[in-house]
């Protein structure tokens, strides 16, 4: 499979992730071929039908405990007024 | 070489002062300041720290078992009240709030932690070239690259400057650097050791470990951080580690068929060298295949990278770490501190990740890679009915020379000896043995155990490289 500028730039979107040009080409022609080598695992399909189970996901008891205090989370805030966390404006104006 | 265990008694004696032992050590980072194994060393604390033991010790308080050592961690290790960076801008002027359990425990034991060590960014890398503070130099051989992920813990080691370091190993990322500076370096089974403080980079592969001069002093390590932890879910229910003398002329080892094919020239016939030098040592060594092996760089990268994607979504510039500045919106807040924050080598590994679980595509590549990822395993469970130990080489390739310029397959190929002890959850060994890739840097073997089996891969390491 190749990846175009455009599939790369689409998936940055869904990564959240900023990317410049150079970077969007460059990965477009690397990722090709790492994925491309990916497709080895369809060799298995006939096996992979006879595994049956999966791992199981471990989930911990929901337990109230004693956590970081308010004061110590609210110091790590890049931006900061009292204890209210500081970002842009989230409304576009009309 | 002193062990751990030698050094520390001679403190409790009296006979060496943990405060000469610091400064010792202090004088040696800085010697070799060039290496760049730390990105931040704690000086002036250690000091104090080992003034403390001093007269604890003169005033006949009991000290613990590590009283007066420096241990080096990889800067992805939480430390209270001390930067974490995990080599990455993202994480630029954070400070960890609390200590991983392995920091617990060692500073319960009177371990001094000298300092951050550096390491490939968020662990994603075999060379230690992907850090923000700059590549680490391997100490052996310093136009070459001392592997990674855990650059600077095993430079540190190698270079003398610390007795014992810890990595963390998602891919081979303790044994891998262990192989290329030419010490000993422990992945122990998946669950053995919290992982609670660690930064996550793929949470069903990601373990923490030592690396050190002696298999003595990494199995004394693994005695004091592993065992259990509530906070991490995935941490075994069972007491910690516990060495015992095995007659390792009772094993039978195998040795991977596929090995063969993976190698080729000088290092090839090095690994046939190591299999005839293990026949002599053990009961009998019998030729063994895992045949899904092969498929492990492409499981590895596509599990690896889907599961980072998810954890590095946390670093978004909002609550803690680098925030981009003028910013137009929120959105842009995400976007901008991510591109600016993340080197190139994460950036890279984010695209494939997210790729691998995208909508259309995640039975094909993920789906796919959890289901043969099984595969592996059930190998592993029939060879291990067969077999006590198994050995395969630690690097498919010599380190290479700082800075050349690699295929990015070629990259992630380097690592098909390592990322199967991962996929599995075993426990995984590299070892220098007598045999040698060239003049100065050493050829290591990899000694795989079954689950929970460190005792055996640390008595069969033990035997290969001698206490000293």
């Amino acid at each position: 499979m190749g990846f175009t500028i455009k599939d790369i730039a689409y998936i940055a979107k869904l990564a959240r992730l900023e990317l410049s040009e150079d970077e969007i080409e460059q990965f477009s022609s690397e990722l090709s071929k790492v994925v491309d080598y990916f497709n080895q695992l369809a060799l298995f399909e006939e096996e992979e039908k006879e595994i049956k189970t999966l791992p199981s996901v471990l989930e911990r008891d929901d337990n109230i405990s004693v956590s970081l205090s308010q004061e110590i989370v609210l110091s790590l805030f890049p931006s900061r007024i009292d204890n209210f966390l500081v970002v842009p404006k989230v409304r576009k104006e009309e | 070489m002193v062990s751990i265990a030698d050094t520390v008694a001679a403190i409790k004696r009296g006979e060496l002062k943990a405060t000469d032992l610091i400064s010792d050590c202090l004088q040696r980072i800085k010697k070799r300041s060039s290496i760049n194994a730390f990105v931040e060393v704690f000086a002036d604390e250690a000091l104090k720290s080992a003034e403390k033991i001093d007269e604890k010790v003169s005033s006949g308080e009991k000290v613990g078992s590590l009283a007066g050592i420096p241990i080096a961690i990889k800067d992805n290790i939480a430390y209270k009240d001390h930067f974490l960076s995990c080599a990455s801008k993202i994480l630029e002027g954070y400070r960890s709030p609390y200590s991983a359990n392995v920091v617990e425990k060692i500073v319960a034991e009177d371990g001094i932690i000298i300092g951050r060590a550096n390491m490939d960014e968020f662990a994603m890398g075999s060379s230690g070239e992907n850090s923000c503070y700059g590549p680490t130099l391997n100490p052996l051989d310093s136009s070459l690259v001392p592997g990674g992920s855990s650059s600077g813990s095993a430079a540190a080691v190698a270079a003398g400057m610390v007795p014992v370091a810890l990595g963390s190993d998602t891919g081979g990322s303790i044994r891998q650097p262990a192989a290329c500076c030419g010490v000993v370096g422990l992945k122990p089974t998946y669950g053995r050791v919290s992982r609670w403080g660690l930064v996550a980079f793929a949470s069903s592969l990601d373990q923490i470990g030592p690396i050190a001069r002696n298999v003595e002093d990494v199995s004394y390590l693994l005695e004091i951080i592993s065992g259990y932890d509530k906070r991490d879910a995935t941490s075994a229910d069972m007491a910690p580690f516990k060495y015992k003398d095995v007659d390792v002329r009772t094993l039978r080892v195998g040795y991977l068929k596929e090995a063969d094919e993976m190698l080729d020239g000088r290092l090839r016939s090095l690994w046939f060298d190591s299999i005839d030098y293990i026949a002599n040592i053990v009961n009998a060594v019998e030729k063994v295949s895992v045949p899904t092996i092969k498929a492990s760089i492409a499981i590895y990268y596509v599990v690896a990278n889907a599961e980072a994607s998810a954890n590095l979504a946390r670093f978004d510039g909002i609550r803690y770490g680098y925030r981009a500045t003028s910013v137009s919106s929120l959105e842009d807040v995400y976007f901008r501190s991510r591109g600016e924050g993340f080197g190139k080598e994460v950036k890279r590994r984010i695209i494939l990740g997210t790729f691998a679980l995208a909508s259309g595509y995640y039975d094909q590549y993920y789906g796919r890679a959890i289901r043969v990822r099984e595969k592996l395993k059930s190998e592993f469970m029939d060879l291990f009915s067969k077999v006590d130990l198994l050995i395969v080489p630690t690097l498919a390739s010599a380190p290479h020379k700082l800075g050349e310029k690699l295929d990015i397959l070629d990259r992630y190929r380097a690592d098909i000896f390592t990322t199967p002890a991962n996929l599995v959850g075993v426990p995984a060994i590299s070892v220098p043995t007598p045999l040698r890739i060239d003049e100065k840097i050493p050829w290591s073997l990899q000694i795989i155990g079954k689950w929970w089996d460190e005792n055996g891969v640390i008595n069969l390491a033990s035997r290969i490289y001698g206490k000293s």
